[in-house]
């Protein structure tokens, strides 16, 4: 580590990271409880799913702002990163069209459609995905830093 | 569309955003070991909050239509 300005930027990033995924799993597992719940239980699961998303908004704005700080500050880049940051931030909040409910029962669904659980194992392979995809990530990456290095020498 | 298939598109979403913000964060802890190397990680890091942003709104926009589904 030869930047502790960098270091100090990546791990309050880290950190908002950490919190925004408790939020997140927090959510799936209300989102989980919702087929076995009465309406008014489910209802009440809903609005806090809504809640946690809208802390979860706040807390990736708070790590725009710190990436570009880290962008600006720590790595002395002049061109912009946050050309569609406002685009992203003015994001116009899209409510698809309430569906019909098709069965009623003891509790919100009657009959629980199993693949609503099939998303449980999820959880536990998404280290193993987000491995690889940063690994391809920063296979591009490194390729688009040889091929900047070789554009430079080639003109210098 | 019934209530089941939201709840099953909400976790779909759910997932795709965990998903999101697990590669990023995996990324951002990449960044101290070659500061040289950082500006092009950090603008993915940039471009995928971005899209975690838009997704936690659809997510939201998919609750909302639960909710209504619900009755309430």
């Amino acid at each position: 580590m030869n930047n502790p300005s960098v270091k100090n930027h990546c791990d309050e990033i880290d950190q908002t990271f950490r919190q925004l995924v408790k939020h997140l799993e927090q959510a799936q597992k209300l989102a989980r409880q919702i087929p076995n719940q009465s309406f008014e239980e489910a209802n009440r699961s809903v609005r806090l799913i809504i809640e946690e998303y809208q802390q979860s908004i706040r807390q990736v704005n708070h790590n725009l702002d710190l990436l570009e700080s880290l962008w600006k500050r720590a790595l002395g880049q002049t061109q912009q990163l946050s050309s569609q940051k406002q685009a992203a931030k003015g994001f116009s909040k899209g409510v698809a069209v309430a569906g019909i409910i098709t069965s009623l029962g003891s509790n919100v669904v009657g009959s629980v459609n199993p693949n609503l659980h099939t998303n449980d194992h999820l959880s536990d392979s998404h280290s193993m995905v987000s491995e690889n995809n940063v690994k391809k990530r920063d296979d591009q990456l490194d390729k688009d830093t040889i091929a900047r290095n070789q554009n430079n020498t080639s003109q210098g | 569309m019934s209530l089941t298939s939201q709840i099953a598109e909400l976790q779909t979403t759910m997932n795709q955003i965990v998903e999101l913000v697990e590669e990023s964060r995996a990324l951002t802890r990449k960044i101290p070991d070659s500061v040289s190397e950082s500006s092009p990680k950090v603008k993915t890091i940039f471009e995928m909050s971005q899209d975690s942003m838009k997704k936690l709104k659809k997510a939201i926009g998919q609750a909302e239509s639960i909710k209504r589904t619900l009755g309430y």
